[in-house]
């Protein structure tokens, strides 16, 4: 494995959990897979489809997200929406990543001083 | 609707469980046409499809578990229980075949010998690998979790215990070799019956201890049909 593709596992793994943060912050209000694209590729989050429907399916089958078909428009839409569990859950997991960030924040810049 | 997202999406979700087909179907439909334009060129539904990736790969998210024919929770278990075994039945397919050529004279030259002899070999060490295989297959399709209770310090073993289990591997192969001394002499007695028996002081003389029209029905070495098929050949 070259050192071009080791960067890009390990950036795979650094996204794997970031993504679903990103999504969730993305859904107090109702949205459908490509509404969500559109919104996460606008604020440079770079997701991709084949990621981000099954992972939509997924949250809804943890019970953070929950889905409902709208059919009044011409071409029918799931839109998802964080449930209460899952915005209690967002609100927690974005205190952690504040932490999170903060301390790994100090760590890169103690690093670069030295 | 563009048949080649019709049969993109057939594809995926023909790797799914059947209760979730529908609704990835409904949905996938939706989406793709979403990133499409009202009337989509040729060249725009590959773009598409290919930015997707393949249906077997997309599938795969969906599921969100890796497939596995056999885990990585049984694989160590699999690996040791498959070197056992495939010994075992080599051991025995050898002692009983080396056991065929002595009793049964077929005329083969040394040559042939060792080439059936390993061919005999081959062919039970495949079997075994096969029954293995699938028993673990559907051992770990269906498995309950095992190790469910938390594992502890005290699990580990102390270093004495480790040495003495290194003899019971001594032990084992002990095993092995006393199994196989077993299976000879029960091979041995199969085909020499008469040399072995009972003396009772009687007239009748003596009783033989082994049988083996009794168990010849049930025996796949069988040295008189095999006999007979190698005289046809010859």
């Amino acid at each position: 494995m070259d050192s071009r593709e080791l960067l890009i596992n390990f950036v795979t793994e650094l996204n794997r959990g970031t993504l679903t943060l990103c999504v969730l912050s993305q859904l107090t209000n109702p949205q459908y897979g490509y509404s969500l694209l559109q919104i996460l590729s606008e604020k440079n989050i770079d997701l991709e489809a084949n990621t981000l429907y099954p992972m939509l399916r997924r949250l809804e089958s943890q019970g953070v997200l929950e889905s409902s078909w709208n059919t009044s428009e011409n071409r029918p839409r799931k839109f998802y929406q964080l449930t209460e569990e899952g915005k209690a859950i967002y609100a927690a997991l974005t205190n952690k990543w504040k932490e999170q960030q903060s301390h790994i924040e100090a760590l890169l810049g103690e690093e670069s001083h030295a | 609707m563009h048949e080649l997202i019709s049969r993109y999406i057939a594809d995926t979700i023909r790797h799914l469980k059947p209760a979730e087909r529908m609704e990835v179907e409904k949905e996938l439909k939706a989406n793709i046409q979403d990133m499409l334009s009202e009337n989509p060129s040729e060249e725009e539904v590959a773009q598409t499809l290919l930015s997707m990736g393949s249906p077997s790969s997309l599938a795969a998210k969906y599921r969100g578990s890796e497939q596995y024919l056999i885990g990585p929770a049984t694989y160590d278990t699999y690996i040791m229980v498959l070197k056992i075994v495939a010994l075992v039945v080599s051991l025995v397919t050898m002692v009983f075949t080396t056991l065929s050529f002595f009793f049964s004279p077929s005329g083969l030259s040394i040559f042939e010998m060792i080439a059936k002899l390993l061919a005999s070999i081959f062919s039970a060490a495949s079997g075994a690998f096969l029954w293995v295989t699938i028993t673990f297959a559907i051992l770990d399709r269906y498995q309950v979790k095992t190790d469910l209770k938390e594992w502890n310090l005290t699990e580990l073993r102390n270093l004495e215990e480790i040495a003495t289990r290194e003899i019971k591997k001594k032990d084992s192969i002990a095993d092995l070799v006393g199994l196989s001394l077993f299976f000879l002499f029960l091979g041995f007695m199969y085909m020499r019956n008469d040399l072995l028996g009972l003396n009772l002081h009687t007239s009748q003389g003596a009783y033989p201890l082994f049988v083996a029209e009794v168990v010849r029905p049930y025996s796949w070495v069988d040295a008189d049909n095999h006999h007979r098929i190698l005289c046809c050949h010859v």
